[in-house]
């Protein structure tokens, strides 16, 4: 079985099939190390697979492999990395050619380090779309910090951003994120609106089936009552029957 | 006047307009003494505008083209298109050629499928796009206030599959599943023999769909002009392109598609489903081993064996090898069914003919019936207008394919799973927990 060294510099190769056996091994590792009862087994894969992340050249002043390299690492990261290997993977989301496959590894990791740095990406980062890639992670997490995180997006300089947030804002049980979705709808214009009003909906539906019923309904009925399109406007009447 | 409408852009209309208000207005009017056009009437023996349903076409290549639009929807007289939609532009202006040569009607031509959805005169969407798109072009379709044909695989992951539930239940969607086979008469008379004991007590299932070559690696080039590359990949990571990633072949490229076991699975482990009674639920073990091509390019399972196990006992094995079908073996016999032929043992007796398995157990005495769909498009259509759910509903399809999900991830893993079909997740794996979805490149999100 070839380490992760020699399986990072497989998947430096330009002949394709070699980079292809070089995935599978590392599929085929983190499928083994990710095993229940194998923690041992996986923190080492982990280890050495940030270490292969983060490597320099010999120079010391670049990375030691390709960004399409240190994205398959990444990606394999995701699969068995904890608390420990983040700090390896927030470092490669300050390399534009490989960040994107490092914040695909924080997204699937559920660790609170991963929620800090994809937190900070959200608020931080530079370029708008992925900070929107962030900020949809945030969407799939829970916790009054990441509710937090995305209320601060919602009141960004950037409609795209404000955008996402809204949208991300709605996938959580918190009825006080509603003014702000609002907010950010009455800056937007008619797809961003349509946007927001199924943010809405979806906002309304989460609550409800936390059991904040009186919350869901105010927005239902909010939605039913104003301007909303056909479709949002039906979704509420529909959400509204449900409750009683 | 309907075609006129069709022909406008959508900004030109106006906003919150409904086709259907329209036309009930419009017989309102008729109502009144003055002149009504007589569009709004049934003309020769094609229904009335009113009861026309008017569909949009996501996804235009071959199988959007051929299957759906050439032979499915364009002869439909219950089916007026207004619009196509594909990233390709070839495909997209084929389609609206197709569609002007057969009725003499210009229809709306997008790229973007969200232009296509933001449209308010159109009642529903067939969604023909590859797999990794069904669930974003679905969800949107469904939250503009569509009714849905999507094809299957209807999903790249599972936890698509619960979204794509919701959002069906929130807006009050009618959402048809492309697994077609349950509206073919063979395979219901097949699950209906075995869900009323014909064969004894339903023990073991095996679905044979088939195995894929390993393809052949071909250098990364400059996607043609005609395609908009990235947006193809969509929510996907990104990849060089190269043509046989693309069109048809990424069937076999796990960024995009389950390979076999969701292609064909999603048929006959939908069938499976069916004659097992599992509807709505599913296994609750799942192990397998499979071979992964050598040296690439595709990279899901070539050939495999899968097997399951449902909570009352009755095992579904997934193979690649052999006749494609699904057979079904109980205390008593075995029955035999696929696109081509049905049998059925008995002890020492057979039966190779519908026909004469339907004049010996007469169905229509059974006790336990299935819903009877004799057309899957025209299934859809009766929904759209009944408000019922189709044969082959959103959860139905979500169902089936986390069977083929499943088993797939049981390959990947390389252990025994434990799936719990009520809270929808594996049980003491967290690593395969992680792999209920997939993360999505920016902007796209489920």
């Amino acid at each position: 079985m070839p380490s992760v060294e020699e399986l990072a510099g497989q998947l430096n190769s330009n002949d394709q099939p070699t980079v292809y056996r070089a995935k599978r091994a590392l599929v085929g590792m983190a499928a083994a190390a990710g095993a229940p009862g194998k923690d041992s087994e996986r923190a080492a894969l982990a280890a050495e697979l940030a270490k292969a992340e983060t490597a320099k050249n010999d120079k010391g002043d670049a990375p030691k492999y390709s960004p399409k390299a240190r994205g398959d690492i990444g990606r394999t990261l995701g699969e068995v990395a904890g608390d420990m290997e983040v700090p390896a993977l927030k470092a490669t989301l300050d390399d534009f050619n490989a960040r994107e496959m490092a914040r695909f590894a924080l997204d699937r990791m559920t660790c609170q380090a991963a929620t800090d740095a994809l937190a900070d990406a959200a608020l931080n980062a530079v370029g708008i779309e992925f900070r929107i890639g962030a900020i949809n992670a945030l969407g799939r997490r829970n916790g009054s910090q990441v509710v937090d995180v995305l209320k601060g997006c919602a009141g960004d300089n950037d409609p795209e951003i404000r955008l996402a947030a809204a949208e991300a804002l709605s996938n959580h049980a918190d009825a006080s994120s509603d003014p702000l979705i609002v907010a950010v709808g009455k800056q937007a214009g008619q797809r961003a609106g349509l946007r927001i009003a199924k943010a809405r909906v979806r906002l309304a539906a989460k609550l409800a089936s936390a059991g904040q019923k009186d919350a869901a309904k105010q927005i239902y009925q909010s939605i039913a009552q104003g301007d909303a399109a056909a479709a949002q406007k039906k979704a509420a009447n529909i959400g509204l029957a449900q409750l009683g | 006047m309907a075609q006129q409408r069709m022909a406008s852009k959508p900004a030109a209309q106006k906003p919150g307009s409904d086709r259907r208000q329209f036309f009930r207005t419009a017989a309102a009017l008729a109502a009144a003494p003055t002149i009504v056009p007589a569009t709004v009437f049934a003309k020769d023996d094609r229904p009335a505008p009113s009861d026309r349903v008017v569909v949009g076409s996501i996804g235009t290549g071959d199988l959007g083209l051929r299957h759906h639009l050439a032979n499915k929807l364009l002869p439909n007289k219950r089916i007026e298109m207004a619009a196509v939609c594909d990233v390709d532009r070839n495909h997209r202006e084929e389609a609206a050629k197709l569609v002007l040569d057969k009725t003499g009607r210009r229809v709306g031509i997008y790229k973007d499928f969200r232009d296509l959805c933001d449209r308010q005169d159109i009642d529903a969407v067939l969604i023909a796009v590859p797999d990794h798109w069904h669930a974003l072009a679905s969800i949107y379709a469904m939250e503009s206030g569509k009714d849905v044909y999507c094809e299957k695989p209807l999903t790249l992951t599972i936890d698509e599959g619960k979204k794509m539930v919701e959002t069906a239940r929130r807006y009050g969607a009618v959402f048809q599943t492309g697994s077609q086979q349950r509206s073919d008469s063979r395979f219901r008379l097949a699950c209906e023999l075995v869900r009323n004991g014909k064969i004894g007590k339903l023990q073991r299932v095996d679905t044979q769909i088939g195995g894929i070559d390993s393809g052949g690696w071909q250098p990364a080039t400059t996607p043609p002009p005609e395609l908009d590359w990235n947006f193809w990949l969509g929510p996907a990571p990104y990849a060089d392109y190269s043509p046989n990633r693309c069109h048809y072949q990424f069937r076999w490229f796990s960024d995009y598609s389950g390979g076999k076991m969701t292609d064909w699975g999603a048929h006959h482990n939908d069938i499976a489903q069916w004659g097992i009674g599992a509807d709505g639920s599913g296994p609750v073990k799942v192990k397998g081993t499979g071979t992964y091509h050598e040296n690439g390019p595709h990279d899901v399972p070539g050939e495999f064996d899968v097997d399951y196990t449902y909570a009352n006992g009755v095992e579904l094995h997934c193979h690649s090898q052999g006749e494609n079908g699904i057979k079904f073996t109980g205390s008593d016999g075995w029955l035999f069914v696929s696109r081509g032929r049905i049998e059925m043992q008995l002890g020492d007796k057979n039966w190779k003919e519908y026909n004469e398995l339907v004049k010996e157990f007469n169905p229509d005495s059974f006790q336990t019936k299935l819903y009877v769909s004799r057309d899957h498009h025209e299934n859809w259509l009766d929904c759209i207008k009944s408000r019922e759910r189709p044969i082959c509903d959103v959860e139905v399809g979500y169902r089936s394919v986390t069977v083929c999900h499943l088993g797939n991830l049981a390959i990947q893993l390389g252990r025994e799973l434990n799936w719990d079909p009520e809270k929808e997740q594996f049980v003491g794996d967290e690593q395969a927990n992680l792999l209920l979805s997939k993360p999505m490149r920016a902007p796209w999100h489920v």
